[in-house]
């Protein structure tokens, strides 16, 4: 498949393992030039900038706090100095609170909002001159399988959604695509107080395909959403999940 | 129809706006108790309660600010403490904000929308849901709209979706007692450019091509909040004339 990706620009964030670093080699296998952020390990960040190296492509990286309206646009800023033109966003990093509504603290209800919602947000308006610019564009935020079955946690990934299908309805006319991939149970490496109570890939077997996924079987969706052909593909939800919920 | 309401209590937010005058009423006539909310003029809401207080059921008013934690918590335990209970939530909350093009939205807004809408709607069902667990029955029922679905408007559309998000992250968690949350997603109807929302006149090319009545919205949370709707949770119910099908 051609994916018309060679020599476009591509932000990720939160591109230091799991799915943001599997995004960002996969990108680089394309031929895609990157710009990738992190909010807190620079080390792991250069980890990936340095398995990206061998398919030739140019890296830069850098930290952010991608909640925070002013380190946004620098960072933006940045990237635009560095390459002239930011072509795809992908609005990787996350955050969730787990448990039931109850059991949410309002400080992991408020982060939830920062990351899951108001980085996409502040991201997408930062990148948008350029594309509109330039005449194309490719948007991809995250949701998740809970926000469909159901967890008050991830209210910030429907909320999403939202803020998604508003931007493909604004900016469809200058060939700019917003669209959201929802992931299911994935095999990832999760930040101490972010695991999944009941263990990973609990409650598996009841799926139509009985086992987790792999960041790469997401990444590939990533990709293929941010592809040339992909260009008539708006606003929509792209799940990868197993058949664990039909939308 | 046998709603079963009688007696119960309906606990409203941002009891003036949005489809709340006529949703209080609908209330009161199947002889519920209510409390009315307000985050703007409580002088103005005393005129439903009295209309509602006409109907012979009790209503009750408080000034809360949704996105103030301690007051959301001591206006539920006002409702509490004159009425009794709180056994139907109304989150009628409503921010209004004029439709911006997405890259003109100022973040400090976008910020204060999602604070009053989504995390005041969070303060309200942490406050609210030990009260309905207690009493092993509750009916929440929240507002989504076709900015939603639709993706007109960045703004609206966020909240209403998290609405949405919520809604089923609730009815989830809480079906085990006998809890139920749903969401109702009006549009076109006749009140939204009066709230300041985005309209959706009829058009032709709309199954049914007129306004929607408030009162059509209002029949649709009694039925929802209805005893004999008890197993029906998670659900987005759309009442906009056919303008978009889920």
């Amino acid at each position: 498949m051609k994916t018309g990706l060679a020599g476009k620009v591509v932000l990720i964030t939160g591109a230091t393992r799991n799915h943001g670093r599997a995004s960002a080699l996969a990108f680089a296998e394309e031929g895609a030039h990157l710009l990738l952020c992190t909010r807190q390990s620079m080390a792991l960040l250069e980890e990936t900038a340095h398995l990206a190296a061998p398919f030739g492509v140019k890296v830069v990286t850098g930290r952010c706090d991608v909640t925070d309206e002013e380190q946004v646009k620098a960072f933006v800023h940045m990237g635009l100095s560095e390459f002239g033109r930011i072509d795809v966003v992908v609005n990787n990093a996350g955050w969730r609170a787990r448990g039931d509504l109850l059991s949410i603290s309002t400080e992991n209800w408020l982060a939830t909002m920062g990351v899951n919602l108001h980085a996409p947000f502040l991201m997408s308006q930062a990148v948008l001159p350029s594309m509109v610019q330039h005449r194309w564009g490719r948007i991809i935020n995250y949701s998740g399988i809970a926000a469909f079955r159901g967890s008050t946690g991830t209210t910030a990934k429907m909320a999403a959604e939202g803020l998604t299908r508003a931007i493909a309805r604004e900016y469809g006319k200058y060939n700019i695509t917003a669209n959201l991939i929802g992931p299911g149970s994935i095999e990832v490496v999760r930040t101490p107080g972010q695991e999944i109570p009941g263990g990973e890939g609990a409650g598996i077997e009841a799926v139509p395909i009985p086992r987790q996924g792999t960041v790469d079987e997401c990444t590939a969706t990533v990709v293929f959403l941010a592809s040339e052909q992909a260009s008539y593909i708006t606003g929509q939800t792209y799940l990868v999940n197993g058949g664990a919920y039909f939308l | 129809m046998e709603t079963k309401l009688k007696g119960k209590t309906v606990f409203v937010t941002d009891a003036l706006r949005n489809f709340g005058t006529p949703m209080a009423l609908a209330f009161a006539r199947e002889g519920a108790n209510l409390f009315l909310a307000t985050l703007s003029d409580q002088a103005q809401l005393e005129h439903t309660a009295r209309a509602v207080a006409s109907l012979g059921v009790k209503a009750v008013t408080g000034l809360c600010d949704l996105s103030n934690a301690a007051q959301v918590e001591a206006t539920v335990h006002k409702c509490m403490a004159e009425l009794g209970h709180v056994d139907v939530v109304i989150n009628n909350v409503l921010f209004p904000v004029p439709a911006h093009a997405f890259g003109t939205v100022p973040f400090e807004v976008w910020k204060r929308k999602i604070e009053v809408e989504l995390t005041g709607s969070f303060f309200l069902f942490k406050a609210v849901l030990p009260r309905m667990m207690t009493q092993q029955w509750g009916r929440i029922i929240n507002f989504t709209g076709l900015e939603a679905l639709q993706g007109t408007d960045a703004l609206a559309g966020s909240t209403e979706l998290g609405m949405v998000g919520m809604t089923r992250g609730i009815a989830r968690e809480y079906g085990k007692y006998n809890i139920t949350a749903n969401c109702i997603g009006a549009g076109g109807i006749e009140t939204e450019e009066a709230e300041g929302r985005l309209a959706f006149p009829p058009g032709t090319r709309d199954p049914l091509n007129r306004w929607g009545k408030p009162e059509e919205i209002a029949f649709l949370a009694v039925s929802l909040a209805s005893e004999d709707a008890g197993y029906v949770t998670g659900q987005c119910m759309m009442a906009n004339g056919g303008k978009y099908f889920l």
